[in-house]
């Protein structure tokens, strides 16, 4: 150390201690412990109260935890992505009516919560019910009349679920909330696979006699992604619909009728006006939506017969009839009709409906057909359907 | 010269304090007390750390002035609190955490006094001698006075670590265990004050002047 450095402040060691009398002294030590003394016992508190505090917070932490953990429990639709994983694989009937077909058995279905998993009924709707079903998802599917459709629930490996909506005929509307990111929420027709992810939409499958059947949907809100079986896939948007074919016919389109005024090669001679020919009366003008209405009666028809239901497919031909009695497909609903009776084992009424048909069309092409079954003599397979 | 540590020393015995009053606790005895609230306590911390709180601020601050019981008071809130706070990490004595908090406590009343005094407060330093004989005891006065204020202005890390050392006679490992730092850090403070005191000291006397 330098001295220099050094001495200055060693400077400060010396001077004279001052000294207080012994009064003033003792009085300041008493005065100063006792200052110690509260100063300390304020803080000791001021500490308990603050660990006090800390464990009231902790506590109440705890149980608030352990509450919501059990009110979660107990009601597993209070958060939309962890509450769907445990709800049981159900879905109930909120309006309208329907038919559950399970194993070839058509049972009315009532407002209990009906199982969707594993071997899953198949919702079955007449030509006049139309039903909303309600998933455990929350998601709202209105099945359209005359419309067959297989739900399905199932887990999937991390811990979501997946709720499938097989549309074998007719049409749904579904409206889904948002779910969280583990559900997932898809509609399947035989050739297209609808995504959902929170939206308003509808799909109809389309079985048009003369064209390939096809998937068609409507977007109403939200955006889905629709695959079609090719591979090819696209989101929709609100407004935006979607068809999985352009409507191309199976077969050729049978080629029109003659016209009945022939045409006359320019340089022939004029000759006598040719007595005009009787016009047969065009069908109908048929507006796309009675025709959709038609194709879901024959349709939904020909799927309860598939499904063992031929009194239902019976009533289904009967409504189509009767409904539309001059339209194209009524045609081939009497051709179904009388081959229906026939393998249902009521003959007379098949032989009496296939006179009918024969009255009714004469030239139809079912006719030879129609006049076994009218001779009682069947010249068909049972239950073979028209084209 | 020879730097004594300063050890705590018994009051001289009144007719009031009774031999028996205050146990005669270790550093770690009057901890415990004082957690368990013992009413003894007080006068048991008092009596061990009066001389030293006592000595520190008399040395930095200089002759006993008004403010004098206020910072004895202020020093002893400050020691309860740290102990309280679990500041003290029971590696040095009391003493030698009472001196350095009462080396803080003392530096920065300095420096306020300081600033008081360039707002135009008159000291007595300042007063002139009324005696010829007196000049000898007005300068050295002087000289002591220029050391505070030098004190004042300089880095209070430093200063600390100076006074402690020089004025206290800590050691270097104590000074690092109360003031939380390393060995080389009170080293490198400690030797960095003494060049900065001095360098301050060489200068003419800016006393009044901003540093």
């Amino acid at each position: 150390m330098s001295p220099k450095t050094q001495s200055p402040l060693r400077e400060l060691c010396r001077g004279v201690w001052p000294v207080q009398d012994p009064e003033t002294e003792e009085r300041r030590r008493q005065q100063i412990a006792a200052r110690i003394v509260v100063q300390n016992r304020q803080l000791a508190q001021r500490s308990l109260s603050r660990r006090r505090q800390v464990w009231w917070v902790a506590a109440a932490a705890l149980l608030g935890s352990l509450s919501l953990l059990w009110v979660l429990e107990r009601t597993p639709s209070a958060l939309p992505g962890t509450a769907s994983q445990a709800t049981p694989a159900s879905a109930r009937l909120v309006a309208g009516e329907a038919s559950l077909s399970q194993q070839g058995v058509l049972l009315p279905l009532g407002a209990s919560p009906f199982d969707v998993s594993g071997e899953a009924p198949i919702l079955v709707t007449r030509a006049d019910q139309a039903a909303e079903v309600r998933l455990s998802s929350d998601t709202a599917v209105k099945v359209e009349g005359a419309s067959e459709v297989g739900l399905d629930r199932r887990q999937t490996a991390t811990g979501g679920f997946e709720e499938h909506v097989r549309l074998r005929a007719g049409s749904v509307a579904l409206r889904v909330p948002k779910l969280g990111e583990r559900g997932k929420v898809a509609v399947e027709t035989p050739d297209s696979w609808i995504e959902v992810h929170g939206t308003q939409f509808s799909v109809r499958w389309v079985q048009q006699a003369p064209l390939a059947p096809f998937t068609e949907v409507k977007v109403k809100e939200g955006k889905v992604l629709v695959r079609s079986r090719d591979g090819a896939s696209r989101f929709l948007g609100a407004g935006e619909e979607w068809r999985s074919s352009a409507e191309q016919p199976i077969a050729a389109v049978p080629p029109a009728a003659p016209s009945p005024i022939a045409t006359v090669p320019p340089a022939a001679p004029p000759k006598a006006p040719a007595p005009v020919a009787v016009v047969p009366e065009p069908p109908p003008a048929v507006s796309a939506s009675e025709l959709a209405a038609q194709n879901r009666l024959l349709e939904g028809a020909e799927l309860a017969r598939k499904s063992g239901m031929p009194a239902l497919a019976l009533e289904r031909l009967d409504t189509l009839m009767q409904r539309y009695p001059k339209a194209e497909l009524a045609h081939n609903a009497h051709v179904q009709r009388f081959r229906l009776l026939w393998s249902m084992g009521r003959r007379a009424e098949s032989m009496s409906a296939a006179r009918q048909y024969l009255e009714r069309y004469p030239e139809g092409f079912a006719r030879d057909e129609a006049q076994r079954y009218a001779s009682g003599a069947e010249g068909s397979k049972p239950g073979e359907m028209a084209p | 010269m020879v730097i004594r540590r300063i050890q705590p020393e018994h009051m001289p015995q009144t007719g009031q304090r009774q031999a028996n009053e205050v146990p005669d606790w270790t550093d770690f005895e009057l901890l415990n007390a004082l957690a368990a609230q013992d009413p003894r306590a007080g006068l048991a911390l008092y009596d061990r750390l009066i001389r030293i709180v006592e000595w520190t601020i008399s040395r930095v601050m200089g002759q006993r002035g008004s403010d004098h019981e206020d910072l004895v008071q202020s020093a002893f809130e400050q020691i309860v609190d740290s102990l309280h706070r679990r500041r003290y990490a029971r590696d040095c004595s009391l003493t030698s955490w009472a001196s350095a908090i009462s080396c803080h406590i003392a530096l920065n009343a300095l420096r306020s006094r300081r600033r008081q005094r360039l707002l135009g407060e008159k000291t007595h330093s300042e007063l002139p001698p009324a005696r010829a004989d007196l000049e000898n005891q007005l300068a050295a006065r002087q000289a002591l006075e220029r050391i505070r204020g030098e004190l004042s202005r300089m880095n209070q890390a430093r200063a600390e670590v100076l006074v402690l050392h020089e004025v206290n006679g800590l050691e270097l490992t104590e000074i690092a265990q109360v003031l939380g730092i390393s060995l080389a850090a009170a080293q490198s403070r400690l030797s960095r004050g003494r060049r900065e005191l001095l360098q301050r000291l060489e200068l003419p006397n800016l006393q009044g002047e901003a540093s």
